[in-house]
């Protein structure tokens, strides 16, 4: 729960900073999500090492 | 918790040590800031000690004091004499921190447009460093920034605390009031901080601020995110915005949200600290030939030896302009505040002094109409009267402008002046012949017919004694260095 102090937090700037965080965190997921595809591909792409089993 | 052994602003006898609480010191509940004998002390209650015992075991605070952005602070051990002292004064409160004590304080409503910039960088430096480590800034007041000479420090260390969360920053709002709002109406609409702070010390609010700005500027880019929407938003009721903040729980501990907006708080206040004014009516005076060459040196040398005989700790620069003299006396080894009615000529002394690391606190005041005291019961923030007098004070061609522009008399010119002196007064007297006296007179030839330098030197002789005068060669001024009679 946000403990409000004895400043006044402002419901308008709790409103878009928590609209923010949610921005934020879906281009992060994005991100991840796609740093994850990009990995995948490329390690289907790579030929096996000489040294590998 | 109980309170220390004198009232708010009272002062009370232990053991030989005077103690004062200071009266600007009461909304936090956390602690108090006071006085005993010379040194500044604050109590801290048990909660804010823990946190800040665990920023000073992290390395974080010893790191901050020594970069500056922190006032030289250190935790009074419990187990010191000096703590025993302290409880003695301060009966009820069992932790106490020490602050080097700042010659000079100053408020966001003296400030050039460039020291409440960077202020304001300050600010959210901190809070960037701070959630880093897993701490935050309760809230974001100007007040809690001073400037040591030219550099801002921030003072308020119980203003740190342990977050509930660390994706959004709860004195978010608060900032925006007390730096970005008044920079953009400054930047914008030419409004003086002055006539922000002093109508309301809490800032502008987010209506106030929409209302100055107009529509149409708000529609702009940078104004729609820290402007328009959260006034957008701040008609959403507090219940659902409870319940928004419950169902967002999740994210609370990620603090890469509250880093982007620190981000682009951080460029948007650097872009407009980029895009200050740069000139204006008084800033090129300093430039304009009122002496010949041979008269200028005279004026400096006159200064410079003053200075030299008599070494004075503390110097205030009345008029300062461009801060020639200010420059001066801190290579004299003075502690400086120079002061002068123009923004732009203190936000020019100001980047100057902090290019150079000069001790010179430069301030927009206005000298006919200087900082009243202000805030609950006018005790929070003292007037500039108070916080301002020096060990030697130098108006130089400052004397006509207050008496043609601000209509003040010789006499109460005069009191001005012996009020702010110390010791030693360094004056100059301007003829009304004058070509400078005759453009402020403009079309208002009648005035001060009868003033003349022996007029001028027998109104200073009530509260000053003449240590010497000289007149300027090829020009109709005179230098008077006087001592202040006790």
């Amino acid at each position: 729960m946000i403990t409000f102090g004895y400043i006044d937090p402002g419901t308008g700037g709790v409103v878009l900073q928590l609209l923010m965080a949610v921005i934020v965190g879906a281009v992060y997921r994005f991100r991840r999500l796609i740093g994850r595809l990009w990995k995948a591909v490329r390690g289907k792409k790579d030929p096996p090492s000489a040294t590998g089993g | 918790m109980e309170g220390c052994s004198g009232e708010e602003g009272s002062a009370v006898r232990d053991r030989g040590l005077t103690l004062q609480v200071d009266s600007a010191s009461y909304r936090d509940p956390a602690g108090f800031v006071f006085l005993l004998g010379d040194e500044i002390y604050r109590a801290v209650d048990a909660d804010h000690w823990r946190v800040l015992a665990q920023i000073q075991e992290s390395g974080l605070l010893p790191e901050l004091i020594h970069t500056g952005m922190v006032v030289n602070s250190r935790l009074v051990p419990s187990d010191s004499d000096e703590h025993v002292a302290l409880q003695r004064a301060c009966p009820g409160w069992a932790h106490f921190l020490w602050h080097e004590r700042l010659p000079v304080l100053s408020y966001p409503y003296e400030w050039s447009f460039s020291m409440m910039a960077d202020a304001a960088l300050l600010t959210l430096a901190l809070q960037e460093k701070l959630l880093r480590a897993g701490f935050s800034l309760k809230d974001a007041s100007a007040f809690n920034i001073q400037f040591s000479g030219s550099q801002p420090v921030f003072i308020d260390l119980p203003s740190i605390e342990k977050p509930e969360r660390r994706d959004i920053w709860m004195a978010y709002s608060q900032f925006c009031r007390m730096f970005l709002y008044p920079l953009l109406l400054s930047r914008h609409r030419g409004i003086s901080f002055k006539s922000i702070f002093l109508a309301n010390l809490e800032g502008p609010d987010m209506d106030q601020t929409f209302a100055a700005l107009g529509v149409w500027k708000c529609l702009r880019p940078g104004l729609v995110l820290d402007l328009l929407m959260p006034r957008l938003f701040s008609r959403v009721p507090p219940r659902k915005v409870r319940k928004m903040e419950s169902s967002a729980l999740k994210s609370a501990a990620d603090p890469s949200p509250q880093f982007v907006n620190l981000e682009r708080l951080t460029r948007k206040i650097a872009t407009l600290r980029a895009s200050r004014r740069s000139s204006s009516h008084w800033s090129g005076y300093g430039l304009m030939t009122h002496y010949s060459d041979q008269a200028r040196t005279e004026k400096d040398t006159f200064v410079r030896r003053l200075l030299k005989e008599h070494l004075p700790k503390s110097v205030l620069d009345l008029g300062c302009n461009t801060g020639t003299y200010s420059v001066m006396a801190a290579e004299q080894g003075a502690r400086v505040v120079a002061v002068d009615g123009d923004s732009e000529c203190v936000d020019r002394l100001y980047a100057e002094v902090r290019s150079k690391s000069l001790p010179i606190l430069p301030l927009v005041v206005d000298l006919a109409n200087p900082s009243p005291p202000l805030g609950f019961r006018n005790l929070e923030r003292k007037s500039f009267m108070e916080r301002a007098p020096a060990d030697a004070v130098l108006a130089l061609a400052l004397v006509h402008h207050l008496l043609v522009t601000a209509r003040m008399p010789l006499e109460a010119i005069c009191d001005l002046l012996a009020d702010l002196t110390r010791r030693i007064l360094v004056v100059e007297f301007v003829e009304r012949e004058d070509d400078m006296f005759q453009s402020l007179l403009a079309l208002r030839e009648d005035l001060y017919r009868d003033l003349s330098v022996d007029r001028f030197a027998s109104v200073f002789q009530r509260r000053f004694d003449l240590i010497e005068r000289q007149s300027l060669t090829g020009c109709r001024r005179h230098l008077f260095a006087l001592q202040k009679k006790p």
